[in-house]
């Protein structure tokens, strides 16, 4: 297995404007990020909110302006997941349109075939055809999620990124997502970069977890290691707030 | 018994067929008590805390049933009466704490508003009650914060000067509507600390409303599972988390993830 | 619609989107319909038919009453009133028309370039808006009337030009909402280009509050237009538009109430009818 994404050396920065001064000030946001991802492998992300788990996907995606470091990755088309099902498909659009987008801008195929892989890949998620005509609004927050998991997966990439995609959804549905999320990833040998701020839903389903506290990776293992001998003091922290820690 | 809700039903009259969100609902509430509702989304869990605080008057939404509270049915009150219940008897804090305080008042301003509304106190007697419930809540230097803005505040300190606006009125109930749902891990546990504590110091009864198990399993003595607008079980929670009655409760239960070793789904799928 | 919510209770995966499914009727929208078919429908029957020639002039019939035989009387060089609402209709909608499109075009081209792209040269743009928009729209007007002459055409032109800065305005504060949600990022993994992203992806999604702010561009398109007729240097006679007909109905106002009385009317149900239908696509 070889690798599918290297980061070397990361580091962002934003401009922020603060309240009360002209100008904007240059913020410093990841410091020093350097990991790797094995492919097929589901690689967790954790951290609490500002500690720039999205950023780092967002700079993967080559998203943000101002950056340092080496970021390689074998895909040329990494996808992501997003954690608000509700605002990540276009509202004006049917299932079937957004499901056949990525075909339509990036490969030239017919509209018939277009259509043909929409179904198929919608299929793949557990949803049957009769979606195709649906706007995300008549859907649940569980199968819209599922709609989403089909977007991404439209080009067959080797990379998804998957910011917190169950978190907003019940426990109950969230265990189905996670499920399909499983099966897709054998099924079509995904690699997943998993962020979450869920250290259970993380432990159900990542084979190596990072750490990240205030824009750096502060321990990175695998994910028995993790749990159950933490050596950071902040992972400590965060076990036992979630009662992972005390429960073992 | 402090709160008595007795075959509540609300009903949503602004479609065609009428819409039933919440049926024949039966609970009690003791004094100083936790008291935990649980379940999904569209269970109809929200609605009935937001009944019980008065903030359904809606006029395409009928109520039926009653819940008494000391003694009074607050569906049967009056506009004047029930204003004077809210706020002062009931308090309530929510999920979001970036809407639910006003963006362009001063964090003591907000606070104080529930005394300057339902008492007579001089401005500076609501000064100092104002900056000893900032204290209350574990704020750390409430001088400052009393002169802060929202948007100057974490998620975690807006949450309890939520919970300080709630609790200045001494009410007698605090209902908590999936108040740390917007957090992260550790200011979750900390909030849910600090409302055992309040419960405890203040004998502030708590209807404390939440799709997270593992938080009201530790927080609450008494647990209500709503499914669909209806109460499918009920019980201390030790009874319903460890031997559920009901298959829709186990599911709930089975679906908390685990952490423990050698048993994941990755490992199992 | 029954069946519908049975197959969802059925289904683990339940959603708590039933409610927002079924639509109320919305009577506000059809009301406008209503209206503005007559109006339509009035103007277009102008262009084939009026009862008289709505240029003759008829000494005998000067300042006549509403009778069988002028059923909105005679202005004050003997013409019928109905015949000159029915061709005046058509010339008031063809200025409202032309100006709410040169408006809408240019007005939905800045806003999405600068409300989607931001930074220097939404900064430019908006701050020539802004100077554009410090102006009311009908001075605005007046000014490019004085430069471009009189003239249904230069009417349009003018009256147009000044309603640019305020579709700009909604277009761009709408585009700045779209384009941090989510979906927009999306459909940049989806490979979308930027233009895509604009037109095809965003723009449905605004259609609603673009409709809304056409309609009420329409009905203050109809007013400057009478405004601007009314000072004399809007459309030119013998064109007959609604606002010359009012502005001269002003002298005779005690004289011959009906004069003013039929043009008002017509002018008063063309706005209702638009902003009946604004309003009510903004409730939808």
């Amino acid at each position: 297995m070889g690798k599918i994404l290297t980061v070397t050396g990361l580091n962002v920065y934003y401009k922020v404007k603060k309240p009360g001064k002209a100008g904007r000030e240059r913020v410093h946001i990841l410091k020093d990020i350097s990991f790797e991802m094995e492919e097929g492998e589901i690689l967790g992300l954790v951290g609490e909110s500002g500690s720039g788990k999205s950023t780092l996907a967002k700079a993967i995606l080559s998203m943000v302006a101002d950056h340092e470091g080496k970021i390689w990755c074998k895909d040329t088309h990494p996808q992501m997941i997003f954690q608000d099902p509700f605002g990540s498909l276009n509202p004006a659009k049917k299932v079937g349109w957004i499901l056949q987008e990525p075909l339509r801008n990036l490969k030239r195929c017919p509209a018939g075939e277009r259509y043909d892989r929409a179904v198929e890949m919608l299929e793949k998620v557990g949803l049957s055809e009769k979606y195709m005509v649906h706007y995300p609004h008549q859907l649940s927050g569980g199968q819209r999620q599922r709609v989403c998991i089909a977007a991404a997966l439209m080009l067959h990439p080797g990379l998804v990124l998957a910011d917190e995609p169950v978190s907003a959804l019940d426990v109950t549905i969230q265990r189905q997502v996670l499920e399909l999320l499983l099966k897709l990833k054998k099924e079509m040998g995904l690699s997943i970069l998993f962020i979450s701020h869920d250290l259970r839903v993380v432990y159900q389903l990542c084979d190596r977890v990072m750490i990240m506290e205030r824009g750096q990776i502060v321990e990175q293992q695998k994910t028995e290691e993790i749990y159950f001998h933490p050596q950071h003091e902040y992972t400590k922290r965060l076990l036992d707030a979630a009662g992972i820690r005390s429960l073992t | 018994m402090l709160l008595e809700v007795d075959k509540l039903s609300i009903e949503f009259h602004d479609h065609l067929i009428p819409e039933r969100v919440v049926s024949d609902v039966n609970f009690t509430l003791n004094e100083g008590e936790i008291l935990g509702i649980v379940g999904e989304s569209g269970s109809g869990k929200s609605m009935t805390a937001h009944a019980i605080a008065g903030l359904l008057s809606r006029h395409d939404m009928k109520k039926t049933g009653e819940i008494r509270f000391a003694g009074k049915n607050l569906l049967a009150c009056s506009r004047t009466e029930l204003r004077k219940i809210q706020g002062k008897d009931i308090g309530i804090i929510f999920q979001e704490p970036m809407t639910s305080l006003n963006p362009v008042k001063k964090i003591g301003w907000q606070v104080g508003e529930t005394l300057r509304i339902h008492t007579d106190l001089s401005k500076e007697e609501i000064r100092k009650q104002v900056l000893d419930m900032l204290h209350k809540v574990e704020l750390e230097n409430p001088q400052r914060v009393y002169e802060q803005y929202p948007v100057e505040l974490s998620g975690g300190m807006r949450q309890r000067v939520m919970i300080a606006s709630a609790m200045i009125g001494k009410p007698r109930i605090l209902i908590a509507d999936e108040p740390t749902t917007a957090l992260d891990v550790t200011i979750q546990a900390q909030i849910v600390k600090l409302l055992k504590r309040l419960n405890q110091t203040e004998k502030t009864a708590i209807l404390f409303i939440s799709h997270d198990l593992s938080l009201v399993q530790s927080l609450c003595e008494r647990v209500i599972v709503m499914q669909y607008g209806k109460v499918v079980e009920r019980g201390t929670s030790t009874e319903v988390f460890h031997h559920p009655k009901e298959e829709y409760t186990r599911m709930l239960v089975e679906a908390i993830p685990k952490c423990e070793y050698g048993n994941s789904m990755r490992e199992k799928g | 619609m029954k069946q519908f919510r049975e197959t969802k209770k059925n289904s683990i995966d339940r959603g708590n989107d039933e409610r927002s499914v079924r639509k109320k009727r919305n009577y506000t929208f059809i009301k406008g319909c209503v209206i503005t078919g007559i109006i339509l429908t009035l103007t277009l029957i102008g262009f084939f038919y009026t009862p008289y020639d709505p240029e003759k002039m008829d000494a005998s019939s000067k300042l006549a009453g509403i009778s069988l035989t002028h059923i909105m009387g005679c202005d004050n060089f003997g013409r019928d009133i109905f015949s000159r609402v029915l061709k005046g209709c058509s010339t008031t909608l063809a200025v409202a028309g032309g100006t709410v499109f040169i408006g809408t075009f240019f007005g939905l081209l800045i806003g999405a370039f600068t409300g989607y792209f931001s930074g220097m040269i939404d900064e430019i743009l908006m701050r020539i808006m802004d100077a554009l928009f410090a102006f009311p729209s009908l001075l605005l007007a007046l000014v490019f009337v004085s430069l471009l002459g009189s003239g249904k055409y230069q009417v349009i032109i003018a009256l147009g030009i000044a309603f640019i800065p305020s579709f700009s305005r909604i277009v761009r504060s709408e585009y700045m909402r779209n384009r941090k949600l989510d979906y927009v990022k999306s459909a940049r993994l989806a490979g979308a280009s930027h233009l895509r992203i604009m037109f095809v992806h965003i723009l449905p999604n605004i259609r609603r509050v673009l409709l809304a702010s056409v309609m009420i561009g329409f009905n203050n398109a109809v007013l400057a237009e009478a405004g601007l007729t009314y000072l004399g240097i809007g459309v030119q006679p013998p064109d007959a538009s609604l606002g010359e007909m009012l502005s001269s109905a002003q002298t005779y106002l005690f004289s011959a109430p009906w004069y003013a009385l039929g043009t008002g009317f017509t002018i008063i149900l063309m706005i209702l009818g638009f902003s009946l239908m604004a309003e009510g696509l903004q409730q939808n």
